[in-house]
């Protein structure tokens, strides 16, 4: 799946949205409006101060070129086709999990620590992030992301 | 797979998954129903995010094409239409199929040619 950055703003999402997330509303997300991303996994938010809140996330590789979440709400889809290769799991709605649901490649689903991992920047993670991302869905500016990414990582 | 927008149980999150159910025919059960029994996705499905203002009760939908590229493709399949029961025939992803499901697949195909 592909997306395109509507907006880099935390005041364009929703203020519910904002309150969730912890945004101030003058933040500037690392991502460029007009630019398209692959979306590298998703996953649904659980709500944490109203029942009405619906977060859709997208795992992309923002514009310094590190994989970070990224509210699905700033974005629109330009081709909507998921990756061959995702998994899904449910989380239950008194779980730990900050998340209700989460759509994505293997590591990101059978791995518990795989996601704190890699937004800890871990290079473990990132290994294991580069080997199993579908390269099918990489739109913009991924590519040389991802190989930069593995440069630093001595690939 | 699908999303809606709470309603009435707002715990629920509205996530539902489209199945075939006893009957056979293919219906939207809540999935905290159910649990994950092999978590691998259909290699064909889309996805579809629905404005949060918008008159839609949907929130999201993945599935197959013409559930996210056809917009009458879900009421139609709701309302028990021929025509949409053979887009859903055509188009489901047969390696998802589990339990009964051949089973039932092979009687709506039945029904459809009488």
């Amino acid at each position: 799946m592909k997306v395109i950055a509507r907006s880099n703003r935390g005041q364009e999402l929703p203020e519910l949205e904002r309150a969730e997330l912890g945004y101030p509303a003058h933040i500037v997300l690392p991502i460029t409006k007009g630019q398209e991303y692959g979306v590298l996994s998703m996953a649904l938010m659980a709500p944490f101060l109203d029942f009405d809140y619906f977060g859709l996330m997208y795992l992309i590789l923002r514009d310094h070129g590190l994989p970070g979440w990224v509210p699905g709400s700033l974005f629109e889809e330009s081709d909507p086709r998921l990756s061959n290769h995702w998994r899904f799991e449910r989380f239950p709605p008194r779980s730990d999990s900050p998340w209700r649901g989460l759509w994505g490649y293997d590591s990101m689903i059978n791995d518990r620590s795989h996601n704190d991992s890699l937004i800890e920047l871990e290079e473990s993670a990132q290994r294991v992030f580069l080997s199993e991302v579908d390269r099918s869905c990489l739109a913009g500016r991924d590519e040389e992301h991802l190989l930069n990414l593995a440069r630093s990582l001595n690939l | 797979m699908l999303l809606m927008a709470p309603f009435l149980d707002l715990e629920s999150f509205g996530l539902r998954y489209l199945v075939l159910e006893d009957d056979g025919a293919p219906s939207w059960v809540p999935a905290p129903l159910f649990e994950v029994s092999d978590s691998r996705l259909s290699a064909y499905w889309q996805f579809k995010r629905f404005p949060p203002q918008g008159r839609s009760r949907f929130r999201a939908l993945w599935g197959y094409d013409s559930m996210i590229n056809d917009p009458n493709h879900h009421d139609s399949l709701m309302e028990v239409e021929k025509s949409a029961h053979r887009v859903f025939l055509a188009e489901i992803d047969r390696s998802c199929l589990a339990g009964r499901d051949e089973e039932h697949l092979l009687a709506l195909e039945r029904s459809l040619n009488r």
